[in-house]
């Protein structure tokens, strides 16, 4: 943005004002200089030396030469980041000799611990310390924080992150030491052994706790009046909580607990829960049906208010059908399961909404009663995790029964996720399952979209977006009846099928990917099967060289390569029973083998 | 276009030139029953509906007596839509339509009718229908949402919300 010179130097003598200065490699003492002499504004230091976009190697004395420049400024600075020491512990030279008395915001990365005492001094050094939030990822500057001068600074932290990666050695009694605290999150904290009357004024404060592999004795027979969300992963000494006074949380609305011992949670109350998410790692059912037994009791105590429910639970079904009866208002319910057969379709059949003298009912779990009045009758959301999807023969008969609870609700809309383990999961994308239809194509946006034939109706499992990226999205089906492809105009590249082990992946290739095979596509049994194909917007150029066997109906619209007709593009398609075709480019229309086409739409516009 | 269509029984024409020439299309077409195009023809194009003779000329152009035999491209033509088409605008349309199905008539043809499509001379589409009858008159017919419904529900093909037109149903 362009902004004339007055601006410009209004902006610049403005103390309020925030400006953002990083320390890399490259970074040259005179530009950090110029920096903090031509502003009054205050400073948001970030110190990045092992960025990996800065090609340049390191050196200390430059890198000394800089800080020392930005020190300078110290008492302007509003937060300092630490992201990335410099090598070799080069960074023990450094000084702040101004008083950091407008710093509000320090995050210590681990390899910084060395210039803690620095930073503590500094900070401790000002009259009345205005440091409010603090993450630290080095064990040693979480020592530090106990030692008399880092205490000077505890009472005035509103959020403190410790985030180490292995669990300390020795115990850091640091919890007496807040007063204000707000947001604690700890991971792998070495926690001492409380007792139960010993002064915790962070219980009172506290709105937001996240504790992993971390103590949670210290809880015990405490209340916790303002904590909203509470997060206990993998926590130490749960047994002291079983067994002394129970953990009181009025106002928390959102509790997630992981534990291969689901017990303790029988002692939280927690009577404003509207979200749970329950992970337990026990392996089998056996094991797991007394941990899903033990939630059993929070459940029903907040059945009123629980909306969402995320569970990670090796039980029966019969089991989880019972607990989910519990609670009725639920609204969204997330399962993450090992494989598809770890539920049945009969236990899924639960949450169809039938008649009254619907007699296909008989194989349901469950009392006939249940079947009738279906689980969860408000949900609105359904999401499915497998941890192994692929290699699963009866997939297909899942999702044909997860489609029959989307058609069966027709008074509301059910959304119905499906994910598994993969590249796909990593980014947060998921299939949807919808109910059968006449034309999937109606579905509306979905760069991808999958359909499995039934009487009554073709099922769509459907793909918002596919990634940009060069990753290979596995298809949750090695056959399909048909495939929609329509991607957004913004996006270019060539889309590759190929058939992997034992599934098929889609990817979408560009020009700087690395080479791929020459020769042509092996036979994809996707391909093989499929009855309608639409693409979209899409490079129909991995069609080259395939057999579509069963191939009744195709379209391949707005698909035209704007820098030319594709080489492979001169390699038959052969549909040998496809009566009707749809495409907008007579050269592709040339290379298609159609001997029973009876109905053509043909774009002449060249 | 791909020559091996001889089974090919409905051809839906996006996009065509002007003044291109249809004949080339026809020809290689035997069986089409119904052809739908896209776009607006110019009237000379519409001699690729005539009888003609081996030299691909038209029944209109020859003389009396001359004794060639003419034959119809596309014998089995039922339909022919026309869309984005607006009659009023070419009178000389209307007579050469009159004289093709007149003229197709006679040799056999099952062609009764041409059914035009003009989507931008009013709000909503409308449809004005040609009759093979002595008095060719044009009927009206204005298109609205639900009658578009019934169209593709009844006749399994699809009228384009966007472009109101016609749109192979997949």
């Amino acid at each position: 943005m362009l902004v004339c010179r007055r601006w410009n130097s209004i902006i610049l003598s403005t103390p309020g004002i925030h400006s953002q200065v990083t320390i890399r490699r490259a970074t040259q003492k005179e530009v950090v200089q110029a920096f903090i002499h031509g502003r009054k504004s205050r400073l948001d230091v970030t110190v990045d030396i092992n960025d990996e976009k800065d090609g340049s190697d390191f050196n200390a004395e430059s890198f000394l030469a800089c800080f020392m420049a930005m020190a300078e400024g110290a008492s302007r600075w509003s937060s300092l980041r630490l992201i990335s020491p410099p090598p070799h512990g080069d960074h023990k030279a450094l000084q702040i000799l101004q008083p950091l008395e407008r710093l509000k915001v320090i995050n210590v990365a681990r390899g910084f611990g060395g210039f803690i005492e620095q930073l503590i001094t500094a900070i401790s050094n000002s009259s009345s310390p205005n440091l409010t939030t603090v993450v630290l990822a080095d064990p040693v500057a979480v020592l530090y924080l106990v030692q008399p001068a880092g205490l000077h600074i505890t009472h005035s932290l509103t959020t403190l992150k410790i985030q180490l990666s292995k669990r300390t050695d020795v115990p850091v009694d640091i919890l007496p030491h807040f007063h204000r605290l707000e947001i604690f999150e700890a991971r792998h904290l070495c926690l001492p052994f409380y007792l139960p009357d010993a002064p915790l004024p962070l219980t009172y404060t506290l709105q937001s706790l996240y504790l992993k592999s971390v103590s949670v004795q210290w809880m015990a027979g405490h209340v916790f009046p303002a904590i909203r969300t509470c997060n206990i992963i993998s926590p130490h000494h749960v047994d002291i909580i079983q067994a002394l006074q129970p953990v009181t949380m009025p106002s928390c609305f959102d509790f997630t607990y992981h534990s291969n011992n689901l017990h303790p949670l029988t002692r939280f109350h927690l009577p404003s829960l509207q979200m749970l998410n329950v992970k337990c790692g026990q392996w089998n059912v056996w094991r797991g049906n007394p941990q899903l037994a033990a939630l059993c009791p929070l459940v029903a105590s907040e059945a009123k208010t629980l909306t969402s429910l995320i569970l990670d639970i090796e039980c029966s079904e019969q089991l989880l059908v019972y607990m989910l009866s519990l609670v009725p208002a639920l609204e969204i319910l997330e399962l993450r399961l090992a494989r598809p057969n770890a539920l049945s379709t009969a236990f899924f059949q639960a949450f169809i909404v039938r008649e009254l003298n619907d007699d296909s009912a008989s194989d349901i779990v469950g009392s006939p009663s249940q079947a009738i009045a279906p689980l969860c009758p408000l949900l609105d959301s359904l999401r499915l995790h497998y941890r192994r999807w692929l290699r699963s023969p009866d997939n297909k008969a899942l999702i044909v029964a997860l489609a029959g609870i989307v058609a069966s609700r027709v008074n509301s809309i059910l959304d119905l996720e499906l994910s598994f383990d993969g590249p796909l999961d990593s980014f947060g994308t998921h299939w949807s399952i919808h109910g059968p239809v006449r034309k999937p194509q109606n579905l509306g946006r979905a760069d991808l979209i999958l359909g499995i034939e039934t009487p009554h109706g073709t099922i769509p499992v459907s793909l918002p977006s596919v990634p940009y990226l060069y990753v290979p999205i596995p298809l949750p089906f090695e056959e399909a009846d048909y495939l929609r492809l329509c991607r957004s105009r913004s996006r270019s590249g060539s889309l590759e099928f190929r058939f992997t082990h034992d599934h098929t992946e889609m990817m979408i290739a560009y020009d700087y990917d690395p080479p791929r095979p020459t020769s042509l596509p092996c036979a994809l049994p996707l391909f093989s099967a499929l009855r309608v194909l639409v693409v979209e917007r899409a490079d129909p150029s991995f069609l080259a060289g395939h057999t579509f066997h069963k191939l009744e109906r195709c379209r391949v619209v707005e698909s035209r390569n704007p820098y030319g007709v594709s080489p492979t593009l001169f390699t038959e398609t052969k549909m040998p029973l496809c009566t009707r075709v749809d495409v907008d480019d007579p050269y592709l229309l040339a290379t298609f083998k159609l001997p029973q086409v009876h109905e053509l739409a043909l774009n002449f516009q060249i | 276009m791909n020559a091996n269509l001889p089974g090919l029984n409905l051809l839906h024409i996006k996009d065509w030139p002007l003044n291109g020439d249809l004949i080339p299309i026809l020809r290689s077409l035997p069986s089409l029953e119904t052809l739908i195009i896209s776009t607006s023809l110019d009237v000379a194009s519409f001699r690729a509906f005539l009888p003609m003779d081996a030299n691909e000329t038209s029944g209109l152009k020859q003389t009396s007596g001359e004794g060639q035999t003419l034959a119809l491209l596309c014998p089995k033509l039922r339909s022919v839509q026309i869309e984005d088409q607006d009659p009023s605008v070419k009178p000389e349309l209307i007579h050469i339509l009159k004289d093709i199905v007149t003229l197709r008539a006679a040799y056999g043809s099952p062609l009764k009718n041409f059914t035009v499509f003009d989507f931008w001379t009013e709000p909503g589409s409308e449809n004005e229908l040609i009759e093979r009858d002595e008095n060719f008159p044009m009927e009206n017919i204005v298109l609205d949402e639900e009658s578009d419904e019934e169209l593709d529900e009844e006749s399994d093909k699809e009228i384009c919300e966007e472009s109101k037109g016609f749109k192979l149903d997949i």
